[in-house]
């Protein structure tokens, strides 16, 4: 199945990398917010249909983090850079504005 | 043009009705007569410019320096028992404060003095106490402020109300042709609303009367666009500066809203605040009709509803943007005027609905459409550069909107350089030139050092950073020379704009955007806004030699012209000299090293008996060899770089200083070199005054007798 991910504050020419249990499933490079929208960069991950394992890795920054996840749960899953880590929120619906 | 305000006019039929006003039957009813608040003044205070500013009036008869507004929030929608005020006058002496407020009788408020910006240091003031005189008529209603604390002599004012709004703000909204969506909406319309919500016809112009702003809107216009268009920034941008009636490149209270279909990036951009491009921001905001505002959920009970709430919503949420205003969660990010909270569970414009616990169905059930408290603050009290669109750049709080720039300027300054375009290399230190232009008829009388670094205001602003403000390394204490200015005549100046007492601020690859002010008498005269580029490193080894560069050490050398003292960074420039011979940075480097060398050089030592004066011999030739490969070799070149004025600076004294020293054949070659260079200089079709090239000529006789040169020059044709 699909969840939405979205990268939002915090980012600044940033790389970034997402594993689903453990195998990579995307890349990013440069990644800045445009902080009028609080948007980095978003895509969609094709996750396994039950709960699963989300690294996300931001070299740049040295911050490497894991989230426990239920697809069904939590399809819209928001990440931000604050104080030197990663906050994962999940959103009813990822739009922005 | 249609005019929204808070409707006290209704007491008074001679002001605002008869510019169209439309009171708002409710919330004249809300506010009843016996409302203080508003915008207050005083006449503008006379009296000499001083430091610290005199705060009492001076005799009469001086001309006014001072405009003085306070805003009084303590009743009406939304209070936020607070009095704010600025004191105006130069960038250099406006002063801006907030105090909050607590009641201690009919119509008697007091506080303290929390926030102070500007001139501080002439404000000692720590609290307030605030007492209305209420009249029916507006003409009437005046407000006394007593200031005391701080050490200071107790002061009271008395201000007369000027407007029952803030802020004035104008909207424009434009339409892609063929979109339609409305810019009012039924607030009962939605099943999922607060119970206590009054049900009414909501526009977003009454929106932010009820902020405090009193709002005119210009008419709509049709932006022709195929239907399915996509925009993309710059498409928006371009499309306002064709169709906003009121597009200029300067901070005014005043946007274009732009309802089109959908962004390039796809219907997951609701709207934005677009205007993130060139000097003036926060003048556009755009929202995208046909995106995910328009998608309901499936089991909405309204959906039709949904939809115009949403479109209402994300309209007044860009709007917030243009503001200044940040997004609920974002609060405590980037610069925040004041150290904000976040507030993530906000019933605020500026949250997201879906974001919140509970989602949308959530958000909207407490929702009164409405900012949040911090946000109406700012909105209100804040300094206004940091709020007036076009003003501080999005996300940050620096700007020059508040300068005392006359109606009808009779000055003009000038940011330039001595190269086709502004760009630099990585390392380059970056000497702008200013020219100050009397375009009046009339002669002017202005500061000889009124250029002088530490005389002028100047804003350096990297792409996608904070706005900095220059801090110069000098502080000159000298007695103004007065200089008479002709109509038509220039005086010019230069400025290292790379580094001062906050570091290196121009230094990092990238576009900045630099402003300047002088001040001449209570004026500011503002330079337009200038933009230039620094390239990125060439090498690794020059990025890691750039560490050692940027400090303040070296920064010192590169702006004083060298130091016999200072080891560690006379290292590090000798190192640059080596390492880069060819990049211009080794320029800079070798006139910071070789020109102490020039002259007997002073320095006090400490011995077992005390303080004595050691003094160090010239050593020309030393000097000349490391000065004559920059200043003569590659004249050209040098004086591209350090600028013409800075370049016939250091090639005078440099000449002078070899001359004193014995050493004319030096002298000479270095005094010819800049004659020649600057005498063929054409730069963006600016050739150097004849003037100036005589001058060099009398240097040269001074320092080498009479000259031997036999080149015709350039200077004697125009002569």
């Amino acid at each position: 199945m699909l969840i939405n991910v979205a990268l939002q504050d915090g980012f600044d020419r940033d790389a970034v990398v997402i594993l689903v249990d453990g195998a990579e499933a995307y890349r990013g490079e440069e990644v800045t917010t445009r902080t009028q929208i609080s948007h980095a960069a978003d895509t969609q991950l094709e996750v396994p249909d039950r709960p699963f394992t989300l690294e996300v890795d931001v070299p740049t920054r040295g911050v490497h983090q894991t989230f426990e996840l239920d697809p069904h749960a939590n399809p819209n899953v928001a990440l931000s850079l604050r104080d030197g880590s990663l906050v994962a929120a999940y959103p009813e619906q990822l739009g922005f504005a | 043009m249609k005019t929204y305000d808070e409707g006290l006019d209704l007491l008074d039929v001679d002001t605002e009705a008869e510019e169209g006003a439309i009171p708002d039957a409710e919330d004249a009813a809300v506010l009843t007569v016996s409302r203080v608040s508003g915008l207050y003044g005083r006449p503008p205070i006379t009296g000499p410019l001083a430091v610290p500013v005199p705060l009492e009036p001076a005799p009469a008869g001086v001309r006014p320096v001072r405009r003085e507004v306070v805003r009084l929030d303590v009743d009406g929608r939304y209070p936020q028992m607070t009095v704010s005020g600025t004191i105006g006058g130069s960038l250099a002496m406006r002063v801006h404060w907030i105090a909050q407020l607590a009641t201690i009788g009919t119509n008697q408020w007091a506080g303290t003095i929390w926030y102070k910006d500007g001139a501080a240091a002439s404000f000692p003031y720590t609290r307030v106490r605030v007492t209305a005189n209420h009249s029916r008529f507006p003409s009437g209603r005046s407000v006394k402020i007593t200031f005391s604390g701080g050490g200071a002599t107790k002061r009271t004012v008395v201000y007369k109300l000027l407007s029952p709004n803030f802020r004035t703000v104008n909207f424009e909204f434009d339409f892609q042709a063929g979109e339609v969506a409305d810019t009012e909406i039924e607030t009962c319309a939605h099943p999922v609303r607060p119970a206590s919500l009054a049900c009414e016809t909501l526009s977003i112009p009454k929106v932010f009367q009820r902020m405090g702003c009193q709002v005119t809107t210009n008419p709509s216009s049709t932006v022709p666009a195929p239907p399915g268009t996509t925009w993309s920034d710059t498409e928006m941008h371009d499309a306002m500066q064709t169709h906003w009636s009121l597009n200029a490149s300067i901070a005014q209270w005043a946007m274009w809203v732009f309802y089109a279909s959908l962004h390039e990036s796809g219907n997951g951009l609701g709207g934005i605040m677009f205007d993130d491009i060139g000097p003036n921001h926060r003048q556009g905001t755009a929202l995208f009709v046909d995106s995910f505002i328009a998608q309901p959920p499936a089991n909405d009970l309204n959906k039709a509803a949904w939809i115009d709430r949403m479109r209402f919503w994300t309209a007044v949420h860009e709007m917030g943007h243009a503001f200044n205003l940040a997004h609920s969660w974002q609060k405590s990010l980037g610069t925040p005027w004041v150290p904000l909270a976040d507030e993530t569970e906000a019933r605020s414009f500026m949250n997201y609905p879906y974001n919140v616990a509970g989602g949308q169905a959530a958000f909207f059930s407490n929702f009164e459409y409405r900012f949040s408290d911090q946000e109406l603050l700012f909105i209100r009290h804040a300094p206004e550069r940091f709020v007036q669109m076009g003003n501080a750049a999005w996300f940050d709080h620096h700007g020059f909107e508040e300068a005392a720039a006359p109606d009808e300027p009779t000055m003009k300054l000038e940011l330039r350089v001595n190269r086709e375009q502004a760009r630099y290399e990585f390392m380059e230190p970056v000497w702008l030139e200013l020219k100050l232009t009397n375009t009046s008829d009339q002669p002017r009388l202005v500061d000889g050092n009124v250029l002088d670094a530490n005389s002028l205001t100047v804003i350096l602003k990297k792409d996608g950073k904070e706005a900095r403000q220059l801090v110069p390394f000098r502080q000159k204490c000298v007695q103004p020379v007065t200089r008479v200015l002709l109509a038509g005549e220039s005086i010019y100046g230069a400025v290292l704009a790379s580094a001062g007492l906050n570091g290196w601020d121009v230094a990092e690859p990238g576009t900045y955007l630099i402003q300047a002010a002088a001040h001449v008498d209570d004026e500011d005269v503002v330079s337009t806004p200038f933009v230039l580029r620094i390239a990125p490193p060439v090498s690794r080894e020059e990025e890691y030699a750039a560490g050692d560069l940027f400090t303040q050490d070296t920064a010192r050398l590169l702006v004083f012209g060298g130091s016999r003292v200072l080891d560690r960074a006379n290292d590090v420039l000798h190192e640059v000299v080596e390492r880069f011979p060819e990049r211009r940075i080794a320029l800079h480097a070798r006139v910071a090293l070789g020109n102490p060398l020039t002259l007997e050089y002073k320095q006090l030592v400490s011995t077992d008996d005390g303080l004595e004066l050691d003094i160090a011999p010239a050593q020309p030739e030393e000097a000349a060899e490391l000065i004559d490969p920059a200043l003569v070799e590659r004249a050209n070149l040098a004086a591209e770089s350090l600028g013409h004025i800075r370049y016939r600076a250091i090639s005078e004294l440099v000449a002078r200083r070899f001359a004193a020293a014995g050493a004319e054949t030096e002298a000479t070659r270095t005094i010819d070199s800049a004659i020649e260079t600057l005498d063929a200089r054409i730069p963006d079709d600016r050739p150097v005054k004849a003037q100036v090239i005589e001058q060099l000529a009398e240097t040269r006789e001074a320092v080498a007798g009479p000259k031997t040169q036999t080149k015709k020059t350039r200077s004697k044709a125009r002569a």
